[in-house]
């Protein structure tokens, strides 16, 4: 197999894809819209869906002006100083995306409380933890893009004369612009899409965002499907207007060469303090496993299992899709709620007249929903392919693949490692979709968590989610840190996210 | 010239090979998945559709399945859902509906609105007489099988209510004094059924915009709301007496207890209906009558007891000792529950928190 440029025929490209959007959107929706009454007209425009849409829009915007004000001078900070310390920042910047979201909305009230806040739950709090959740993705994206300036050029701007902030808004801020655009557009979508952390702490309603509205459209008994397809409606256009407003920035983009970099040094791979790290959260998870019936470990190996075959399947999806030029469609998931998506495949795939077996649809439906972002970060790089050192290679008497691998696979490597363990850690973390479609025949340890705290074994569940951060953070520990996120070399691919 | 343009071709052959072989891969996958898991029924058995806590591993279903093999020769056959929520959306689809015969777990509320996909007729046989609790018994309805209850009321910790500090609210409207401002946490009632219970319970007495004003919070789960009260986030949660029993078996029970409120408090009452199918299911399946008799015994009552976290609804039922501190409730809340009133709450509950809010 060799991931490079593709050679399927138009036609069969484009049967492929319009089953794929069948299969994935098409058949899931038409079983909704289906049930839908006269109704979810006077929904679509009803005074409280504006109400909620308004709110979305107002939360969002806010958010993302405080975590930009902050996340720039950061950025800047980071990049102009490696020093121990803000490389210390970076590894904690990642830790953070690997929380759990209820782990995290409980850090954030923790920290709340330390400072004597009273009210505990309100959109102030959902502020506050939208901007934490958002400024490592932020700066690290701003720190990327400022990482790929040439320094050859800064340094001579500083020869002639130019303050650092001189530097900064003549010559960095204007090229790279569009890239900051691109970050925050991004998390703009991250918090268009938030759930989780709104629910548990905006106090319930008034405070919601559309994604909210959605999940309490489904949740009881008499699902509002009216009310629900309403929102989804709202999200899916602005969503769009996001993506559309996203991919004309990314076009305009000016390039920014990496070529004067020089390659990792082997002396900075630190194996024996991951080595450390690594026994020493083995030996933790260890002491909990063995004082388990083997539940827990059940649970364990079956998140493991799932997480394993989410990050494979979704990297070896996005290279099928870009095989099949299918650009659009890795981006689709995106234009629409998680929770619709997977509430709908659950509807059409899980429960009806034929089922499919849960844990296969549970890796599809991530796959699927990690696909944009998989995609985003994978297409770039294998839009570089060298096809001339790849035909020189087979010419020479390579096979393919083993051309592939000599060619190709080292100026992969580091980006792939770090797409598997970043996919991981969601799909580790994610709850949602893996609740919603266990049946009671597979049991991943966010099931489990939240089954022992149903059946108030508090403690059982404390460990449950120790071990998820636990894994998450092992993971992260020997793939997270590729060389090319350490040094900047990943190019257009992360300079994009 | 020749031979690279060879490579090119074969390189083309192989790369529309490979894609075409995915292509085939997930079309042939599909089918497979698809025809293999279409519903297949055990030849003798009773298949339970029921929620994610009952289901699971550590469940009192899991744990009892063994026995009622060994005693009625009948295997159990069981599919777990997200919560009670999700079930209704579940005998919406004819193939759901087709592979199962009973339905556990399910409120009366939920009861109420699955009634089209039910078998409405308790007749199990004539010497089938299970003693139930009279408060259970007056609420009795054909097809529907109580097999626990739960009655709830707010928890408190009892620190924050000595003397001199808050008093106990008496009657509901009590919780509108300025006092318990941000001092109770509810469950949201479009997402939890507890938080449900809760404002049918207010409704009619409480302003749900006034409310609003007091509250803490509106978790998105009770067992969310719970996590929140033993963080000390506030010093009274909504939920089931029998957290007092949680509490005993971590030696704590004198730290916490419950609300008696003059109104009364409400009950929630879970329990089994069987599918409606072709013909009478009790003879179709004498498997669906081992079942109900199997659970509504006393040594299961008392597993059930032990495994659910709720009240046995047989009287006579030996409960397990941290469960001496759970009150036996006083006075059933006037029922406000009924489908209509539960729609009627949830199309006027977004309107009136939102009122005043920009």
């Amino acid at each position: 197999m060799i991931p490079g440029k593709s050679r399927v025929p138009r036609w069969l490209s484009i049967l492929i894809q319009c089953g794929l959007v069948f299969f994935i959107f098409l058949y899931p929706f038409l079983t909704l819209m289906n049930k839908l009454s006269s109704s979810f007209w006077s929904e679509l425009f009803s005074s409280s869906t504006l109400y909620i849409v308004k709110q979305t829009l107002w939360m969002t915007g806010v958010s993302l002006l405080l975590v930009t004000v902050v996340a720039l001078p950061l950025a800047v900070w980071l990049s102009r100083h490696r020093t121990p310390f803000s490389k210390y920042i970076q590894s904690g910047f990642q830790v953070m995306w690997i929380l759990p979201n209820f782990v995290f909305a409980f850090l954030v009230v923790g920290v709340l409380k330390l400072f004597g806040v009273v009210e505990l739950y309100s959109l102030r709090t959902v502020l506050v933890a939208w901007f934490l959740v958002a400024l490592p993705f932020v700066t690290i994206g701003f720190t990327l893009a400022l990482d790929d300036l040439d320094p050859r050029e800064q340094e001579a701007m500083e020869t002639l004369g130019a303050t650092p902030r001189q530097r900064f808004w003549f010559y960095d801020f204007p090229k790279l612009k569009r890239a900051f655009a691109s970050t925050l557009f991004h998390q703009l979508w991250f918090f268009l899409t938030s759930f989780s952390l709104v629910v548990l702490l905006g106090g319930g309603p008034p405070h919601e965002t559309i994604e909210v509205s959605i999940y309490t459209s489904l949740k009881m008994d008499e699902v509002n499907n009216e009310r629900a397809f309403a929102f989804v409606v709202w999200q899916i256009l602005i969503l769009c207007l996001v993506r559309l407003a996203l991919n004309w920035n990314e076009s305009k983009a000016l390039p920014v060469g990496q070529e004067w970099r020089a390659a990792p040094s082997p002396k900075e791979k630190r194996w024996m303090g991951k080595l450390l790290l690594a026994l020493l959260l083995l030996l933790v998870s260890t002491f909990f496993l063995v004082q388990d019936d083997g539940d827990l470990l059940s649970s364990l190996v079956t998140s493991l299992a799932l997480s394993l075959l989410v990050s494979v399947f979704s990297i070896f999806f996005s290279i099928f899709l870009y095989r099949l030029r299918a650009r659009l469609l890795a981006e689709l998931a995106a234009w629409t709620s998680p929770l619709i998506l997977s509430w709908l495949w659950w509807r059409a795939y899980a429960i009806g007249n034929f089922t499919i077996p849960s844990l296969l649809l549970c890796v599809a439906v991530q796959t699927v929903l990690f696909a944009p972002w998989v995609s985003r970060m994978i297409f770039p790089l294998l839009d570089r392919t060298r096809y001339s050192e790849l035909q020189a290679a087979q010419s020479l008497g390579a096979s393919p693949f083993r051309a592939w691998r000599l060619v190709e696979w080292p100026r992969l490597r580091a980006d792939f490692r770090f797409i598997f363990a970043w996919i991981f850690g969601l799909s580790l973390a994610e709850v949602s979709s893996v609740i919603l479609f266990s049946k009671g025949d597979f049991e991943p340890l966010a099931v489990w968590v939240q089954n022992q705290f149903s059946r108030y074994h508090l403690g059982d569940a404390l460990k449950g989610t120790i071990l998820m951060i636990i894994y998450s953070l092992f993971v992260l520990i020997f793939l997270g840190k590729s060389e090319g996120v350490k040094h900047g070399k990943n190019e257009s691919s992360l300079r994009r996210i | 010239m020749q031979g690279s343009q060879a490579i090119v071709t074969l390189t083309l052959m192989k790369s529309f090979r490979f894609s075409a072989l995915i292509g085939i891969a997930i079309v042939i996958s599909s089918v497979l998945g698809s025809c293999s898991f279409f519903s297949k029924k055990a030849p003798l058995g009773v298949s339970i559709l029921t929620y994610s806590s009952l289901g699971s591993k550590g469940g009192f279903l899991r744990a009892v399945e063994p026995v009622f093999l060994a005693e009625t020769g009948c295997a159990l056959k069981v599919e777990s859902t997200m919560g009670a929520a999700q079930v209704l959306s579940y005998l919406e689809e004819p193939g759901a509906r087709e592979r199962i015969d009973v339905v556990m777990g399910i409120d009366e509320l939920l009861f109420e609105r699955a009634q089209s996909y039910l078998y409405l007729s308790s007749e199990v046989s004539p010497d089938f007489k299970p003693e139930y609790k009279s408060f259970v018994k007056a609420r009795s309805k054909a097809g529907f099988f109580p097999v626990d209850y739960g009655a709830l009321s707010f928890i408190y910790r009892k620190e924050a209510f000595k003397p001199g500090l808050l008093k106990l609210p008496s009657k509901l409207t009590d919780l509108l004094k300025p006092e318990y401002r941000k001092k109770f946490i509810l469950q949201d009632p479009r997402a939890s059924s507890p938080g449900m219970l809760f404002f049918l319970f207010s409704d009619g007495i409480l302003k749900i915009s006034d409310l609003r004003k007091q509250w803490l919070t509106l978790a998105p789960s009770w067992d969310a709301s719970y996590k929140m009260f033993l963080a000390h986030d506030a010093p009274m949660v909504w939920s089931y007496l029998s957290s007092l029993a949680y509490h005993a078996t971590q030696h704590d029970e004198a730290q916490y207890g419950y609300v008696d409120f003059e109104e009364g408090l409400p009950l929630q009452i879970e329990g089994m209906s069987v599918i409606n199918k072709v013909g009478n299911p009790f003879k179709e399946n004498p498997c669906i009558e081992k079942w109900i008799r199997f659970v509504l015994t006393k040594p299961m009552q008392a597993k059930l007891v032990e495994k659910q976290w709720m009240m046995p609804v047989l009287e006579g039922v030996t409960l397990p000792d941290y469960f001496k501190g759970v009150p036996e409730i006083k006075k059933v809340a006037v029922g406000n529950e009924g489908i209509s009133r539960v729609d009627s709450l949830v199309n006027r509950f977004g309107k009136e928190v939102q009122s005043d809010s920009w």
